[in-house]
């Protein structure tokens, strides 16, 4: 006889797994980074791979409290994504001192390495046409978006990027959700969750800064949770590009004299942006043709 | 001559006593159109939800007359499953459960077939989501016939069970939302290979 949890316990456990957990993680290693080793200079690089360490951790204590801590290599490659994250966070802090000639290299291994091994049992299932045409599209896409966020995004710390990242996120997690699979979506809303900790942590220590290290932690765990969603999740392609469009946002940046309004006026528009590729997501999937629900 | 003659009669005995396993064992082919596999797991804890694979195939080995020498090997394409509900079979399809695009097949082959009472046991290694498992499944024979064709057609009966958490497959297990243990039930027609 199988034991059946009280469905409002359920709620709660994956509720504390997939947000409180993350949450306190990043927030808590950020703080105690920033107070014990960034100390009180912002823009120091020291800062952003501070930020970095909290999602990363973060989104790895969330991810493996969710769906346990499995061999390594993982034999499921949806759970190469906590490594994904820790890979990122090595590279890009390492990278983050020698501008575009760190960033290029650093890109280059980061997206070679997780296409590949997010994609290798459908690589050895491909033709080589049709995997250099698949590889080519996601790399040159995601590289694209990269490189968007480290060109719009301003040097200075901006209390509201780690929200972007909360958004951004947030839209992986609801279009895997409503599309197909919830741990996917429960995953990438531990890293919503993480992105959530370090905005809390940043009241406490301004001097965590959320530039390259932490913004391609982001990025590669949204890229990564997009593509789980498209290849073997089966989410609807019009959503996932939707979603994919969220992080665009970051444009905004290029507005002139953007960063002389009020970090509300600024904060409300980029959500506003934002959230704008979500909702056409959430009702292109909301309403699809119903069944009769059969959780 | 009469040694050569007591020759040939020896070596014509043993090759018909050599022979006569080879004989025995009918190499049979599962007909997917006259055949099901289906699966099934409690929802809740209340009801046995079922659930079948529409494209599979495989052979039987059938050995009436000694039974141990059988053998069975069955592929089945994992997106191939079905539970009259779109939603929910792409739901199982994904890496919550069946993780069919990364592993497009489940295979079972069998590695010792006993007698048990009247069905034979039929041990062997199920494989799914990337590990391989020992899984026994006791098998019957459920009838003989023959085809439009003429040709001779055995039916066979099968059932197992086994934890998906075995394999990897937890989703829901903890929380009680899917049982852990899942029933498979075998319905399958043989025609000679």
């Amino acid at each position: 006889m199988e034991t059946q949890a009280n469905p409002s316990v359920i709620i709660a456990v994956t509720l504390f797994k997939s947000a409180i957990l993350p949450v306190l993680t990043a927030g808590l290693v950020a703080w105690l980074l920033g107070k014990f080793w960034v100390g009180d200079a912002e823009g120091e690089p020291k800062g952003d791979i501070a930020s970095a360490v909290g999602a990363a951790l973060g989104f790895c204590a969330g991810y493996w409290a969710l769906s346990g801590f499995n061999e390594f290599p993982p034999i499921l490659v949806q759970h190469w994504s906590p490594y994904f994250a820790l890979l990122s966070l090595i590279l890009f802090s390492a990278a983050h001192r020698f501008g575009w000639a760190g960033f290029i290299p650093a890109l280059l291994i980061a997206l070679g390495t997780i296409l590949y091994l997010n994609l290798a049992p459908l690589i050895k299932q491909w033709e080589s046409g049709e995997a250099a045409q698949h590889l080519g599209v996601l790399a040159i896409a995601w590289a694209l978006l990269w490189s968007i966020w480290r060109f719009a995004l301003p040097k200075q710390t901006l209390p509201e990027i780690p929200l972007l990242g909360v958004v951004t996120l947030t839209a992986a997690s609801l279009v895997n959700v409503m599309d197909g699979s919830a741990s996917i979506g429960q995953s990438a809303g531990v890293m919503a969750a993480a992105c959530g900790g370090i905005f809390l942590a940043r009241f406490a220590v301004p001097a965590l800064g959320v530039g390259l290290p932490f913004y391609s932690v982001v990025l590669t765990v949204f890229g990564a949770m997009l593509i789980n969603g498209l290849y073997y999740v089966e989410v609807d392609r019009t959503a996932i590009i939707l979603a994919a469009c969220v992080p665009l946002a970051a444009l905004i940046y290029l507005i002139p004299g953007v960063l002389q309004w009020s970090v509300w006026k600024r904060g409300g528009l980029l959500a506003a942006v934002a959230l704008v590729p979500l909702i056409v997501a959430v009702i292109l999937l909301a309403t699809k043709p119903v069944e009769a629900p059969y959780y | 001559m009469n040694f050569l003659n007591r020759l040939k009669t020896l070596v014509l005995v043993a090759a018909f006593c050599m022979a006569a396993p080879v004989f025995s064992a009918e190499t049979l082919k599962i007909d997917a159109s006259h055949s099901s596999i289906m699966f099934a797991a409690k929802h809740f804890g209340a009801s046995w939800n079922y659930g079948r694979f529409n494209d599979f195939e495989g052979t039987i080995v059938y050995d009436e007359a000694n039974p141990a020498a059988s053998k069975v090997d069955v592929k089945i394409a994992a997106k191939s499953l079905d539970t009259n509900h779109e939603r929910r079979d792409k739901h199982l399809r994904s890496p919550d459960f069946f993780n069919a695009a990364q592993f497009p097949e489940i295979t079972f082959k069998s590695t010792k077939v006993e007698m048990d009472g009247g069905k034979m046991k039929v041990s062997g290694e199920l494989s799914l989501l990337g590990k391989t498992q020992a899984v026994v499944v006791f098998l019957e024979k459920s009838g003989e016939g023959k085809g439009m064709d003429g040709g001779k057609l055995v039916g066979f009966h099968g059932e197992a069970t086994f934890k998906r958490s075995d394999f990897g497959m937890n989703y829901g297990v903890e929380q009680g939302a899917l049982s852990d243990e899942v029933k498979i039930i075998i319905s399958v027609e043989t025609t000679k290979a």
